[in-house]
């Protein structure tokens, strides 16, 4: 069987949506950074698609992480890929038209065969030889390609392996000139000459297509007894029940031959099939680089962990609020104004419980964390100085209304309760003011006994808030039901009454 | 060639089953449960719907259904008898040899040449049965088969078709030519084969070194067989016409030499095997089984329901009962619910079924009455015509009596007038037994009227008097026994036993309601 190759997943998986999910990106603002990366409509939808679904398995991280290496190496070698595809679009089109007209070929009809049946098959025929030209031409096509370019990852390796070796093989040779000799010689004059098996009750059991050709035998003599070389040839005639039985068979036949041709260009192509589908990640990446460039903010691709749950990531930048501060300051660049902060959360870090005044920049680090474990996790780069992550199977974001004055206990509950359902080990959880629309007493208990609860579950809460006692509650909580790890607390940094911007450990 | 499966006579007028006994005993549930194919429940079916009443069929068919039971390879020819005889009945009834009359003569040798394989197969197995312990019926028809008559016969056709076979496998493929010049159809003509390697094979072996997968080019663009017709087979006489005027000459000799009562064989073939694998099944499932002796009274010693054993009860598990006319050949049965009276009533009339049928009832001994008509009456729902259940019930009565027999019927009663008020129903109870008893008509009423059992005393005077058979029960805990017996003491249903046994009592469904919601925490 023929490997199929996939520029975005070594290991494909089939990923769920959840309500959740979708309410997080949403929170997190996801949307708005596509958007705010590329105007292109097709790749904000794709895009968004992409990173509302983390993905958990490090192969497929790496993979695509090798493969953009690869492209920023061999700098023309995606848009070279690009056009290939271009071929490949076309040979779907063809390979469109022929499935109608294959349909066709089935028809019989009474008495004598119709010219427009005969030409349907015959066209059908000559089609298909033509798309079976167009895959071979394909082949060569990313032979040449590869055969300029150091590539290193492997997909790169493994797609010029596998073309150079199906070129070199004689048979590559041998159908494309057959495939050749059918596209060009066939005509209205083409004859069908059926090979017929017959079972031991001398009745028909199979039959194939042995010649298509508008000279399918040769004549020794033209008068009676016909002869094809030293065989004798005998006259069927024209009537009606025989003439429909020969039709028949060369219609079974000729579905045989369209329907084989058919497969092998199917099977040919395979292997390019997915390939068209990863060119929106590889854009957008290089895309990506560029706005960070442009914003002035730091880049890097991360390092991905799965020992334990870690995210520590130096000198982070929200990208949402860069892309804003951009578009109402043309004149700065964020990455020169804006402040950056670290965020280390280590296989430690059970929880991580942020406070300070409003305005100090809680959500901008809670957003940045969230979008970076995004980006990171599709294997893109991150506006950061450093970056380790591990993959989660969710990011949930519930970013509460309250800088708005709205809220209700009852609907935030239910919506924690959601993630109670959707939960699974090291999942990150973003809680900006969770909680807040009931008494502070009350909802710093409730608040308590979720983030423990998620700790027992060894999923990580990071959660802004104003609520009192976190530490009492939590301490409390963490003796009484024995979850692992240190709960980390960080608090906005002033100086003079006036915030830095910059998170500070808490350890009062 | 003669048959052998023929009846050894004409059978007396017998009249067919009436359809409700089958729809009551379930026949076609039965046979469905037992039997591997539609042709054989159709077969076996057919035989029991005969309801044949002559003593030397039945013990006929006796004889040869114990052979097939006990010995595998007599059983095994047969079954290879049977499926060789019905494709040959295909082969004969090919469409192509009506719509082709030149074929007749093909006709002739294919059907010769499958008929004398089939033969010669059946005579060789036949030859290398151990005879010593079958019965006279079945060593009859082997030897028959075997005659050395029949081998002088078959050793001319096969020299006769000497070769034909091999010169027809010389054509193996031909060329179909359907020739066109400027988009017109030319000609259409045939060739043989020539040396060239097709099209078709040349695209399989280049793909199929490509590494692709050519299983769709190998695979056959016909899915059935397609016969000629008439100016491409001639057209094919023709081109072979070497081959063919053989054929003819054959065709000459043996036009008339096929018996095609050959193929009727089927048929019988199929009722035969049916049997045979019903109590074969049984008998692998360490169950007994009987040739039952013709009586003028019945006894039936530990029989049981076929459908126990088809629903996968062990041997130790069935409960056996014994039938046996006394005093009296008619009984009422009564006792608790689920106590087996149903299962006992049908198993009396699946007994008397497949005695009729095929001389072999599930029993360890058995000496039944022949009876030349069976009626049964299980309960049916209410038709939606307003009429009602006892309308039916009334109906279905007096069809009973107008057919009857007298001294030679057997009815079966489950639960008939149980639709209507007590006093109706023993009142109508009592009219029928009044009718049945003077009809001498043998069988069972399955009722829960336990004043009927006062009645059935009451009959002790007359020339055909009513027994009474009961279901017990254990005395000390209650327990189904599943054993029915003549006695007549038992007087409540013990509807609330049945309850307890499957934890449907409210107290139960509390505490299994209790239960389930822990489980799910």
């Amino acid at each position: 069987m023929y490997p199929e190759f996939d520029l975005l997943y070594k290991n494909p998986s089939k990923t769920e949506s959840s309500k959740q999910l979708e309410m997080s990106m949403k929170s997190l603002l996801l949307d708005e950074v596509v958007n705010g990366v590329t105007v292109d409509i097709i790749l904000q939808k794709k895009v968004f698609a992409l990173l509302s679904h983390p993905e958990q398995d490090i192969e497929n991280l790496i993979w695509r992480k090798e493969i953009l290496e690869d492209f920023k190496r061999n700098n023309s070698l995606l848009h070279e890929f690009e056009l290939i595809e271009k071929l490949n679009l076309k040979l779907e089109d063809a390979l469109k038209i022929v499935k109608t007209s294959a349909a066709s070929v089935i028809t019989t009809t009474g008495g004598r065969s119709t010219t427009s049946d005969r030409e349907s098959s015959i066209f059908t025929v000559q089609t298909l030889a033509d798309c079976i030209l167009k895959i071979l031409e394909i082949y060569e096509q990313y032979n040449r390609t590869f055969s300029k370019k150091d590539v290193r990852s492997q997909f790169m390796i493994q797609m010029r392996d596998f073309v150079k070796a199906q070129i070199e093989n004689p048979a590559f040779e041998e159908l494309k000139a057959m495939a050749s000799e059918l596209a060009e010689s066939l005509n209205l004059n083409t004859s069908f000459v059926i090979l017929t098996k017959l079972d031991k009750y001398v009745r028909m059991c199979d039959c194939e297509m042995f010649k298509l050709s508008s000279d399918p035998y040769s004549y020794e003599q033209k008068s009676p007894p016909m002869k094809d070389k030293d065989k004798m040839v005998i006259s069927i005639g024209f009537d009606v029940e025989s003439d429909q039985q020969l039709q028949s068979l060369a219609e079974r036949s000729m579905i045989k031959l369209v329907t084989y041709m058919q497969s092998v260009t199917y099977q040919l192509k395979k292997p390019f099939d997915k390939i068209r589908d990863g060119f929106y990640f590889y854009d957008f990446a290089a895309i990506l680089e560029r706005t960070y460039e442009r914003l002035g903010l730091p880049m890097c691709t991360p390092e991905f962990c799965t020992e334990g749950n870690r995210f520590e990531c130096k000198n982070i930048y929200d990208l949402w609020f860069s892309l804003k501060q951009a578009q109402k300051n043309k004149n700065e660049r964020p990455g020169d104004v804006l402040v950056p902060n670290d965020a280390i959360f280590d296989k430690d870090c059970a929880a991580y419980i942020i406070t300070g005044k409003n305005n100090a920049g809680k959500t901008v680090f809670l957003r940045a964390v969230g979008i970076i474990q995004l980006l990171g996790q599709a294997a893109l780069p991150v506006p950061c100085t450093e970056a380790i992550i591990t993959p989660v199977a969710g990011v949930y974001a519930y970013f509460t209304a309250l800088d708005i004055g709205q809220g209700r206990f009852e609907e935030e509950v239910e919506t924690v309760s959601g993630f109670l359902d959707t939960l699974k080990p090291n999942d990150m959880l973003l809680f900006n003011e969770v909680y807040q629309s009931t008494s502070f007493d009350e909802a710093a208990i409730a608040l308590s006994e979720f983030i423990a609860i998620a700790a027992l579950y060894k999923a990580r809460v990071i959660s802004v808030t104003h609520l009192p006692d976190m530490k009492k509650h939590l301490s409390d909580l963490q003796e009484k039901l024995g979850f692992e790890g240190t709960v980390h607390y960080a608090k906005a940094e002033e100086k003079d009454g006036v915030s830095t911007h910059r998170f500070i450990p808490d350890e009062e | 060639m003669k048959l052998f499966f023929d009846p050894i006579k004409a059978q007396p007028d017998a009249k067919p089953l009436d359809y409700c006994v089958t729809v009551d005993m379930q026949l076609e549930e039965l046979l469905n449960a037992f039997l591997s194919s539609k042709e054989q429940e159709e077969a076996t079916l057919e035989i029991i719907n005969q309801f044949c009443s002559d003593p030397e069929i039945i013990a006929y068919r006796a004889d040869i259904i114990e052979d097939m039971t006990k010995n595998d390879c007599l059983f095994d020819l047969f079954c290879e008898l049977r499926n060789d005889l019905w494709e040959l009945s295909l082969l004969y009834e090919l469409k192509m040899f009506k719509s082709v009359p030149e074929m007749v003569t093909m006709k002739t040798f294919l059907i010769i040449e499958r008929f004398t394989e089939i033969y010669e197969k059946f005579m060789k197995g036949a030859e290398a049965i151990d005879k010593k312990t079958l019965s006279a019926a079945t060593v009859k028809i082997l030897t028959d088969t075997c005659s050395a008559e029949k081998k002088a016969e078959l050793n001319k056709i096969t020299k006769d078709m000497g070769g034909l076979r091999e010169s027809l496998e010389t054509i193996g493929e031909i060329r179909l030519n359907r020739y066109f010049s400027r988009g017109q159809n030319i000609e259409n003509s045939i060739i043989p084969k020539t040396e060239e390697v097709s099209l078709m094979k040349q695209l399989a072996d280049i793909t199929g070194r490509l590494g692709l997968d050519t299983s769709e080019a190998y695979a056959p663009a016909i899915h059935q067989p397609r016969e000629f017709s008439r100016p491409v087979f001639q057209a094919l006489y023709d081109l072979y016409y070497d081959i063919f005027k053989n054929i003819d000459a054959f065709h000459e000799s043996y036009k008339d030499v096929f018996d095609t009562a050959w193929l009727d064989l089927v048929k019988k073939l199929d009722a035969v095997i049916g049997f045979s694998r019903i109590f074969r099944e049984i008998a692998q499932k360490g169950f007994r089984s009987i040739k039952a002796e013709v009586a003028e009274k019945t006894d039936i010693a530990d029989f049981y329901s076929l459908f126990l054993v088809k629903r996968g009860l062990a041997p130790d598990q069935v409960i056996y009962n014994d039938y046996v006319y006394g005093d009296s050949s008619f009984f009422f049965i009564t006792g608790p619910n689920a106590g087996g009276k149903t299962i006992f009533l049908s198993a009396v009339g699946l007994c008397q079924l497949f005695f009729q049928a095929c001389g072999h009832v599930p029993a360890r001994k058995a000496k039944i009455k022949i009876m030349k008509r069976m009626f049964t009456h299980f309960p049916v729902e209410e038709y939606n015509d307003n009429s009602g259940r006892l309308v039916e019930e009334q109906g279905r009565v007096e069809r009973i009596f107008r057919d009857i027999t007298d001294g030679q019927s057997l009815a079966l009663f489950n639960e008939t007038y149980s639709s209507t008020k007590a006093d109706i129903a023993y009142k109508l109870s009592v009219e029928l037994v009044d009718k049945v008893l003077e009809h001498d008509v043998s069988g069972l009423f399955v009722t829960h009227l336990h004043s009927l059992k006062d009645y059935a005393t009451e009959t002790k005077t007359r020339p055909h008097s009513a027994g009474v058979l009961t279901a017990l029960n254990d005395e000390k805990t209650g327990k189904r026994l599943y054993k029915i017996v003549p006695l007549s003491t038992q007087n409540s249903s013990f509807a609330k036993d049945i309850l307890s046994k499957y934890d449907m009592t409210v107290e139960q469904m509390l505490e299994r309601l209790k239960k389930k919601k822990e489980e799910t925490k």
